[in-house]
């Protein structure tokens, strides 16, 4: 299994030549990496000291790839890896903070009046959006990939548009359309 | 669905979002009329387009914080706006919905919930003017509720530069007796420094208690050194548990930077034009790096301040003199060192006789000449100096229960200024007039009739000594009355013409028991608010309504301010008003509290003077409910929900933490609990 920088920056150039194997091999490495400072995030929890998902993934990226300067096209598959990492990440963490609640532990916070609570409600509809998400990703791969990017990644618009190729424009009306059907899908359920 | 679909319905909603809202209908009529699932699809869409919500945030976003937006509820509590955060939590500014009262709520950091407990004893412990109080812990969620208090930290204002040294020396002197009675109760603050400090109207706040500890607990495991550098003691950077006098070191720092602007350091020289030379002396016995050769008890050093300060502003004395009075007699509580400096600056002017209620919570005179030193590292505050004035504060919740259902109607109750009696009115079925009662609040005893209950005697009112009960009596003589609490026949204060019946009975005594402030008739047609002195029977006018009606009066609890009910077109559509009186009660200026034009019945002031409870309802005839707002700063009206919605003449004890109320279901009496 590729371990150093080299191979992440190396698996990353095999990506972009096509090589699907590319993306097995670094998947695992990324996650591990993203794994790693998700947790310290988590610990983190100081008001107004709060590292930013993206700084995550940049951090991550930088870490692995052992590069100052960021190879920007490198960088942006390596966005698109990362955005699929850290959704399971995410979805993970809020499996569990759910199962907790079910088990009692968080009843008072999940249940109660404290269940405004940003870290509390948060899991909720984490969970939510990725099963949602999912159906659309059935209908429309690549709207999935960019609700993925903007949503579990964190990323901006920009950042999308250049981790994905895509024009600006195409982005944000693509991220309107999902955004608008993901919430209606989530309140009024499936018609 | 299918991917066709879908992309049918993506277009067509772009293209939709593009149309003017007026022409969209048409639009989605035109591009749907052969699939009415598309178009079900697209509106449904169109319904979650705009505005913000899910989605919106990163999913990252909000899972390491523990941030409240504002709405959020909190038990009883609605989070109104983030005041700031620290480095163990944020704190917000929110809504005690039961009472209306605005609160300071800090949610701690999920690492810091163990200090929650420890937080909350050792400011229950405290009940202090110049300590932030706490109201209740949400032991589960992780928060402390306290007093919110409106003003500047000190931190903050020093980056303005110094303080005039009158200043210094009066929050000086305000800060050490809040320290001082925090070690008297065992009690080190452990970081005082100026961003623990607020600077309110009503003087210096000590915050944050929250690395402070029980003095003879243990320490925090693994021997943690809790605090912040800058303001630790030599010792107590050492890893040598913190004690009373590592406070006194903190607050030499404190008084250091308050009088020069500056960090204190090892090389700085104190000197300043204008701060008397007691004071240099002072600072350099606070910050001696032996804790042996520095003050030995907090109390020496309020004293010294409080001396310092009498002495340097003749002007503000008066103000002072009692707090002075105080300080004298901690004069042979201090340690010997400290007694010798007192004796040079002493100011030789007597205090006014209050001592006395204070010697009474003192235990035993120590012996004026003990030795100089305490142990050095003594794990309590010197003996001396912890008389037993424990007076913990509860965390129960404000709770409400019917005090007084008798059959006949009950009205305007009266909670005596110690909240330890109630007066009130009473028709006695078998007696066909209102009476004046008094009754214990706590125990079972039954009202002790005070007047004969013929006539329709209203508006009890407490004297601020608690001797006696001023009254309206609305048939027969008509006039303000009172009459001694213990018994005895009324005496008639002065006449009124006979009130009107929609006018409140409500009257209020001057908190030198010298004036009765109550409405009668003017010769121009209105009802306004007149003083009657209680014993030169002298009436003058203190309000100007010429149409209307100004009714309700109420004295602040010192006496320097009047509220009352402004109405115009007889008692409808009133406001709250409050006027500034001179010493010798003329009135000096008025300002209007609320802008509501509602129907007010019954105003009472807070013990802390600077908020008021009153009963309105929108129109005459509808609903009232309790609100309270605040006077000074300007706040907007909270409703009491607690009380619900058919209460009317609140009153409220100075102390005790008491609101009372008549319920107009059966016109019973009602007693709030835990009322801060």
């Amino acid at each position: 299994m590729a371990e150093s920088s080299g191979d992440v920056t190396k698996l990353l150039a095999q990506m972009q030549a096509g090589r699907k194997d590319a993306l097995a091999q670094l998947l695992p490495l990324v996650y591990n990496e993203l794994r790693r400072l998700a947790a310290r995030y988590m610990q983190q929890e100081r008001g107004g000291h709060t590292l930013q998902p993206t700084a995550l993934v940049h951090e991550a990226y930088l870490k692995l790839t052992h590069q100052d300067r960021a190879n920007w096209h490198n960088r942006a598959q390596f966005m698109g890896v990362a955005g699929q990492l850290m959704r399971r990440i995410l979805v993970d963490h809020a499996r569990k903070r759910c199962a907790a609640k079910r088990s009692g532990e968080l009843v008072t916070l999940c249940e109660s009046a404290a269940r405004q609570l940003a870290d509390v409600s948060r899991p909720e509809e984490i969970l939510a959006v990725h099963l949602t998400l999912e159906r659309l990703e059935r209908l429309d791969p690549q709207q999935g990939k960019l609700v993925e990017l903007r949503y579990f990644a964190g990323l901006s618009a920009e950042e999308t548009a250049e981790a994905m190729g895509l024009p600006l424009r195409t982005v944000e009306r693509e991220w309107a359309a999902a955004k608008a059907w993901l919430r209606a899908q989530l309140a009024e359920g499936e018609s | 669905m299918t991917p066709e679909r879908w992309r049918r319905v993506k277009e067509i909603f772009r293209q939709a979002v593009e149309c003017r809202a007026d022409t969209r209908e048409v639009f989605l009529a035109d591009s749907t009329a052969d699939d009415p699932e598309v178009r079900c699809e697209v509106e449904k869409m169109l319904r979650h387009a705009d505005g913000t919500g899910l989605l919106d945030r990163p999913a990252w976003e909000g899972l390491a914080e523990r941030e409240l937006e504002p709405g959020t509820r909190l038990g009883p509590y609605e989070i109104a706006s983030k005041l700031g955060s620290g480095g163990m939590g944020s704190v917000y500014k929110a809504i005690d919905t039961r009472l209306g009262r605005t609160v300071a709520i800090k949610m701690l950091n999920r690492e810091f919930t163990h200090r929650l407990r420890l937080e909350g004893r050792a400011i229950s412990a405290l009940n202090h003017p110049h300590v932030c109080a706490l109201y209740d812990i949400g032991d589960r969620e992780g928060y402390l509720v306290m007093e919110y208090i409106e003003g500047e930290s000190l931190a903050s204002r020093l980056t303005r530069g110094p303080l005039p040294i009158e200043a210094v020396l009066r929050h000086g002197a305000e800060i050490a007796d809040a320290l001082a009675a925090a070690h008297r109760q065992g009690i080190v603050h452990r970081d005082l420094k100026p961003a623990n400090i607020m600077i309110t109207g009503a003087g210096a706040k000590v915050l944050d208690f929250g690395v402070a500890q029980i003095a003879h607990e243990a320490e925090p495991a693994g021997g943690e050194v809790v605090g912040t550098a800058a303001y630790m003691s030599p010792s107590q950077l050492n890893g040598n548990p913190a004690d009373s006098r590592s406070d006194i070191f903190a607050l030499g720092l404190v008084l250091y930077e308050m009088a020069t602007g500056r960090r204190h350091s090892w090389e700085s020289h104190y000197e300043r034009a204008g701060a008397p030379a007691g004071f240099a002396r002072l600072l350099d016995r606070c910050l001696r790096p032996d804790a042996v050769q520095r003050f030995q008890s907090m109390d020496g050093v309020r004293c010294a301040l409080e001396a310092l300060h009498a002495e340097s502003s003749g002007a503000s004395r008066r103000r002072w003199r009692a707090a002075v009075g105080v300080g004298l007699l901690a004069v042979a509580a201090a340690a010997a060192g400290t007694a010798v400096l007192m004796s040079n600056i002493v100011p030789s002017k007597r205090p006014r006789a209050q001592t006395a209620a204070i010697v009474e919570s003192t235990p035993a005179s120590p012996e004026p000449q003990r030795p100089p030193a305490e142990p050095s590292s003594s794990p309590r505050p010197p003996a001396s100096s912890r008389p037993a004035m424990v007076r913990p504060v509860s965390f129960a919740p404000p709770a409400v229960s019917t005090w007084a259902s008798y059959p006949g109607l009950k009205r305007d109750p009266s909670l005596s200024p110690d909240g330890a009696r109630m007066a009130f009115s009473w028709n006695h079925p078998g007696l066909g007039g209102y009476a004046i009662y008094v009754q214990p609040v706590n125990a079972s005893a039954a009202p002790a009739m005070l007047t004969e209950g013929r006539a329709e005697d209203w508006g009890a009112a407490w004297s601020p000594d608690g001797r006696r009960i001023a009254f309206q009596r609305r048939t027969g003589q008509t006039g303000i009355y009172y009459v001694e609490a213990s018994g005895g026949a009324p005496d008639l204060v002065a006449p009124i013409a006979r009130p009107g019946r929609e006018t409140l009975p409500q009257v209020s005594w001057s908190h030198d028991g010298k004036w009765i402030a109550t409405p009668d008739r003017g010769p121009s047609g209105g009802t306004q608010i007149y003083l009657f002195g209680v014993d030169s029977g002298e009436k003058r006018r203190l309000t100007w309504n010429t149409t209307g009606t100004d009714h309700a009066p109420a004295f602040s609890p010192d006496g320097r301010l009047l509220a009352y009910a402004d109405c115009v077109e007889g008692v409808h559509a009133c406001d709250l008003m409050v006027v500034a009186l001179e010493r010798d009660f003329t009135p000096k200026r008025e300002r209007r509290i609320t802008q509501q034009g509602v129907y007010i019945r019954g105003i009472a002031w807070l013990p802390d003077g600077r908020g008021l409870v009153y009963s309105a309802g929108r129109t005459i005839g509808a609903d009232t409910s309790l609100w309270r707002v605040s006077v000074n700063p300007p706040g907007d009206p909270q409703r009491i929900d607690l009380a619900g919605s058919r209460a009317r003449h609140p009153t409220v004890s100075q102390t005790g933490g008491l609101l009372a109320y008549t319920r107009l279901d059966g016109w019973a009496l009602m007693l709030v609990r835990n009322f801060r």
